[in-house]
């Protein structure tokens, strides 16, 4: 089941009517859980299909109530390496079992997995008590409908919270709808109208084109948006529908595209998985390095192993392919890189960068290099590259490459700038009929899409490897 | 046993050696993005040196709840006692 499937729409509103009118709390809890299991059963065609998944949630389950009873670094460990070591043969990482429709059948593990680890570490930590935990609670906080394809990943706490108040006190209004519309449309139209577009121009300058700089550099940014318009997308509509049921769901995107360098795009892109490798990956590992002598006196060099260390895993956890490894250890030299310059830039206060820092045009390009940086190592994330030997073929030469991304710099900054115009003029209160006249449009636009388009474009393209 | 005080001018000593900078105006409102340099990476190098400081430990999701300097002093007051039953 889609996000743009008439289904889908029809279930949510249905179920939101339907919580109008339930008060008592054991139905709205079996609803919550109802609509999160025809969300989860839409993607399998036979029972067959669902024991990968079935498979999964019980040892994680298992894994939580052990560690709930026998807190330990011992049961942490035990607990970690079954549900990783689960993980990585169901998703292929070691190819013991082999299936036929991997895609589908695996569908949601991954964020399984990122809700799983942190609840298993804070449990040990004694963070999330025993007493906290319920098996209706775990089970939906692990396939809830809101999060189950594409996350965010939100803490246990926050969600159990929300969830134990909505079903004693929330009282959902024929007003929340009309609240959480203007954001429900633009998602739609990101989703349906705008990222498609994106998709089909990066087509047709990746795959049947030549391999110019220029088409390289198109192909790359227009990826990148494309991946943008579809992850944000979801989001907003995944958050909007949350709050007719009381939930608020963890931002997930910040303007990634006004970012100050490439760090600061993993405080904007991506926000909840960022958290979670920075929380549970990248803290412990530093702290553990900083045990040793040799990064005791060096938190830089502890910094940059650390960075290589979380972002090959971040690049792994993206797809078992030898592109996404790749992929991985380009984002961590990319964030070490730029680790190291603003580093020796707070050294030197006069640099010449520190003086010129307050110009926007100086900004802009800053931010060019690090969105140009970003769309071409994410060549190793395009459908049509199966390793990483065909990402270095893209890449055609090292000049090619140079050409490409100063492409890009100078295609970003026109389109950013024209961006902030008119981002500026649908703000402006003197210009207060410009928004509602654009929603009118984009619903048009959806409408018009669903009507006239119905192509064979599927935002299963981005999930079917999470 | 020390004092708030004590803790407070221990943390900001810490923090002006990880930043390497002499001179530090921070209350305990002031939150990390308010001090040039004190990024996610610094945070967790100072977090690691308190605890080492202090003999005590953090658990990984409180390190990333605390928002202030007065958050991170009282985690540190919090932990004292138990390190002294210890």
């Amino acid at each position: 089941m889609k996000l743009d499937d008439f289904n889908f729409l029809f279930l949510i509103f249905s179920s939101f009517i339907a919580f109008i009118y339930i008060k008592n709390e054991a139905i709205r809890k079996g609803l919550l859980l109802g609509v999160s299991f025809t969300f989860v059963f839409s993607f399998y065609d036979t029972a067959q299909q669902l024991i990968p998944l079935v498979c999964f949630l019980s040892t994680v389950v298992c894994a939580i109530w052990y560690v709930a009873f026998r807190p330990s670094k011992f049961s942490l460990a035990v607990s970690l390496i079954a549900v990783v070591g689960l993980f990585l043969m169901l998703k292929q990482y070691i190819p013991i079992i082999k299936f036929q429709s991997l895609s589908l059948i695996t569908v949601g593990l991954s964020y399984i997995l990122f809700r799983a680890i942190p609840l298993l570490i804070d449990i040990k930590e004694h963070t999330i008590n025993k007493n906290e935990l319920s098996f209706f609670n775990v089970l939906l906080y692990m396939i809830c409908f809101l999060t189950f394809l594409t996350g965010p990943i939100q803490n246990y706490t926050e969600f159990r919270v929300q969830v134990d108040h909505n079903l004693f006190n929330y009282q959902p209004r024929f007003e929340h709808v009309l609240k959480m519309l203007p954001r429900l449309v633009l998602g739609y139209f990101k989703l349906i109208c705008a990222a498609p577009f994106f998709y089909q121009i990066y087509e047709l300058c990746s795959v049947y084109s030549d391999k110019s700089a220029l088409n390289l550099a198109i192909a790359a940014l227009s990826f990148l948006a494309y991946v943008y318009l579809n992850f944000s997308g979801t989001m907003d509509i995944l958050i909007s529908i949350g709050t007719l049921f009381g939930f608020e769901l963890p931002e997930n995107f910040n303007k990634p595209y006004l970012a100050k360098n490439f760090l600061d795009i993993w405080n904007r892109w991506h926000i909840t998985l960022s958290q979670t490798f920075k929380i549970y990956v990248f803290n412990p590992l530093i702290r553990q390095l900083m045990a040793w002598n040799l990064f005791n006196q060096r938190p830089i060099l502890a910094g940059v192993a650390a960075y290589f260390f979380t972002f090959t895993i971040l690049g792994i956890w993206h797809g078992n392919s030898s592109a996404f490894f790749l992929f991985g250890l380009m984002l961590a030299t990319g964030v070490s890189i730029n680790k190291i310059v603003e580093q020796s830039m707070l050294n030197h206060p006069n640099s010449f960068d520190n003086k010129i820092n307050q110009y926007p045009l100086y900004s802009t390009f800053k931010t060019g290099i690090a969105v140009a940086y970003f769309s071409i190592i994410s060549v190793a994330a395009w459908p049509v590259v199966q390793n990483a030997s065909q990402v270095f073929s893209v890449f055609n030469t090292t000049k090619h490459v140079v050409e490409a991304w100063l492409l890009v710099i100078i295609i970003f900054a026109f389109f950013s700038h024209t961006a902030q115009n008119v981002y500026k003029l649908l703000n402006d209160k003197s210009h207060h009929y410009l928004k509602p006249v654009m929603q009118g449009i984009m619903l048009v636009c959806i409408v018009a899409k669903e009507i006239l388009g119905q192509q064979e474009f599927s935002s299963l393209i981005f999930y079917q490897n999470f | 046993m020390q004092t708030r005080i004590e803790i407070m001018n221990e943390i900001i000593t810490i923090i002006k050696n990880v930043l390497k900078i002499e001179q530090l105006n921070i209350t305990e409102t002031t939150i990390a993005q308010d001090v040039l340099g004190w990024d996610s990476l610094s945070h967790i190098v100072i977090m690691t040196t308190v605890e080492k400081k202090f003999g005590i430990k953090f658990k990984a999701a409180e390190i990333a709840r605390m928002k202030n300097l007065g958050e991170m002093i009282s985690a540190v007051e919090t932990r004292m006692p138990e390190k002294s039953v210890c």
